[in-house]
């Protein structure tokens, strides 16, 4: 049985994709990679476990991509939340095509659900959208895997993120590209600004959702701190997963889809 | 099933309804329905000796992308993600298209691909395959044209297939390309510091697209035991990797070395900057790096081994062609 349309081509962001319920969706959950990721590849086998459950059916799924080797993790939060904003109207906004004739949105839920240099994103659009007034930021909740909202190590992220010989590329580009010095632990970067706003929003009720619902940590991960965050739940740690693959959900690694579900 | 026809509509809106494709259907469509074979076998025709430019050329990748749409559809009917037999109309159009003397000419002779005769025969046969119930297989389709369309929005895939097919970028076409990748210098100049160029993103597209081969590969595993299935998602893709084959293969594990040298050279330059005095390759690379290389180097080595091999055609071709 499959509840949603075939993969859609979303113009924002790059190569983003996007499934939508042919049920009438309350939710739509919104997957950000990370450094180096991809739209989809990057949660490997996610659509495939979330396409055809039922509980999953009644929500739409977009995987949005940007292109961390241009620009700044600023600027592509500035599009995120841009592209959130197009979101609460998806067929009036063009993302939903009219070709498709599936009836206008109207979601309950936005589901953030974000990999590494992807929470600095998530974080960044929920802060813009409280300074814009932007309507969909009480509807949102975050959902983190392998975090990068602490900073990250540079050199293991680089080797893990970029698989076989796009690795290569990675190395090239690893004193070019400024997205890596805003993610870099030891440099002052974007993050350390995101989290004292985050904390100075986790005070009023309108911040409540910049508290993350799931936390979830890759036992002994290379490139990232697991600390806690501000006010996020308690992380979930994983054994037998690294920063890339604790997002990914295979044959006998099916817990990021049960986590994901309990949060419907 | 109803569901499988709800997909079907969701592709055809999405694939044939939507940009390149019904753009690529009309443009030929007149052609066909007036009858004007010269106007047709003319944009249709080999490059040599009269080249393809500008808008010809765009017009021709808009009905190749049609094209593509409707070998989309075979492997959607092969994975039990659409029905068989389509609809009539869809079979009507195909039938149409595929079967005309112009562009039958343009996918057998100009420019041969198997798959486009295998569309045109299952649908002007009804040559349907087997229902397939497994719900993990239907799946792959949604993976399967996931990783299509990753690789159709990459620029620098584009650039590099692009060169692969033919096509000349100002003066930078394969010849270029190839004679790039087999100097060390040439490259790490190249990926280091000159401007954007056609030749710097076919350098990066010849190695993004070494990397889809890897999840090609993937994908094609998860397939194991339907060797259908695995032809099928292979022979899709069959035309660029066997001209990558024919035009490149032979020096692959030369290029992986040069492409690791330029890197290794680079890491040097980035030292020499900061005025470390280093002497030897293990010195200037973490281990941890050097490792690592190798291992990317072997899997690419491995994946392309796999995939850039012409057995993969054959099931489908006896499918369609040699079924006794």
């Amino acid at each position: 049985m499959n509840y949603h349309t075939t993969t859609i081509e979303i113009k924002q962001g790059l190569n983003t994709q996007g499934f939508f319920s042919f049920k009438t969706p309350e939710t739509v959950i919104i997957f950000i990679h990370g450094f180096a990721g991809k739209s989809i590849i990057t949660w490997n086998n996610f659509p495939q476990f979330i396409l055809p459950d039922k509980d999953f059916s009644k929500s739409d799924l977009i995987f949005y991509g940007y292109d961390t080797f241009g620009g700044q993790a600023g600027d592509h939060a500035s599009e995120l939340y841009d592209f959130l904003n197009l979101m609460e109207k998806p067929l009036g906004n063009g993302i939903l095509p009219s070709q498709q004739n599936l009836p206008e949105r109207a979601y309950k839920k936005i589901v953030l659900v974000a990999h590494s240099l992807g929470a600095i994103l998530a974080r960044q659009a929920q802060i813009l959208a409280f300074d814009g007034g932007s309507n969909w930021l009480k509807k949102s909740s975050l959902i983190l895997f392998a975090p990068a909202h602490n900073g990250a190590q540079i050199l293991p992220l680089m080797m893990e993120a970029l698989p076989g010989l796009w690795s290569l590329l990675g190395l090239f580009i690893k004193y070019r590209y400024p997205i890596l010095r805003d993610l870099d632990s030891e440099d002052d970067g974007i993050w350390k600004s995101i989290k004292d706003r985050t904390e100075q929003l986790q005070e009023i009720p309108e911040g409540e959702p910049t508290k993350a619902k799931l936390v979830v940590f890759a036992k002994g991960d290379k490139v990232v701190r697991n600390i806690p965050y501000l006010k996020d739940l308690p992380p979930k740690v994983i054994d037998g997963q690294t920063h890339m693959s604790v997002c990914k959900p295979k044959e006998n690694f099916y817990m990021p889809v049960e986590l994901l579900k309990k949060l419907l | 099933m109803d569901y499988q026809y709800k997909n079907l509509q969701s592709l055809v809106a999405e694939f044939r309804n939507r940009g390149k494709a019904s753009k690529g259907f009309n443009h030929l469509i007149p052609l066909i329905a007036n009858q004007e074979i010269d106007k047709l076998d003319y944009l249709l025709r080999y490059h040599d000796p009269i080249s393809v430019y500008k808008e010809e050329l765009i017009k021709r990748f808009e009905i190749d992308t049609l094209i593509e749409f409707y070998n989309l559809l075979l492997i959607a009917a092969l994975t039990g993600y659409i029905p068989n037999d389509f609809t009539p109309e869809l079979r009507n159009e195909i039938v149409t298209i595929l079967n005309h003397k112009s562009v039958k000419t343009y996918y057998e002779v100009n420019y041969p691909d198997l798959i486009i005769s295998c569309t045109s025969c299952y649908v002007a046969n009804k040559k349907w395959f087997e229902p397939q119930d497994s719900p993990k297989i239907q799946l792959l389709f949604n993976q399967f044209a996931s990783l299509n369309r990753a690789i159709k929005n990459d620029e620098d895939i584009e650039r590099f297939l692009g060169m692969l097919d033919f096509v000349l970028y100002g003066e930078n076409g394969l010849n270029q390309l190839k004679a790039t990748l087999l100097s060390v210098e040439k490259t790490r100049e190249i990926l280091n510091n000159s401007p954007e160029s056609n030749i710097s993103m076919g350098i990066r597209g010849f190695i993004k697209y070494a990397g889809f081969m890897g999840q090609l590969r993937e994908l094609m595993q998860s397939a194991e035991g339907h060797l259908l299935i695995q032809s099928g998602m292979w022979l899709f893709h069959g035309y660029y990797l066997n001209r990558l084959n024919i035009q490149m293969k032979s020096f692959f594990d030369e290029v992986f070395e040069n492409i690791k040298k330029s890197l290794i050279d680079t890491r040097y330059d980035v030292l020499k900057d900061q005025q470390l005095n280093i002497n030897t390759e293990e010195a200037y690379m973490d281990k941890e790096v050097i490792e690592h290389l190798n291992a990317s180097l072997n899997d690419a080595r491995d994946d392309a081994e796999y995939i850039l091999n012409i057995k993969w055609a054959k099931p489908f071709e006896d499918y369609f062609f040699n079924t006794k």
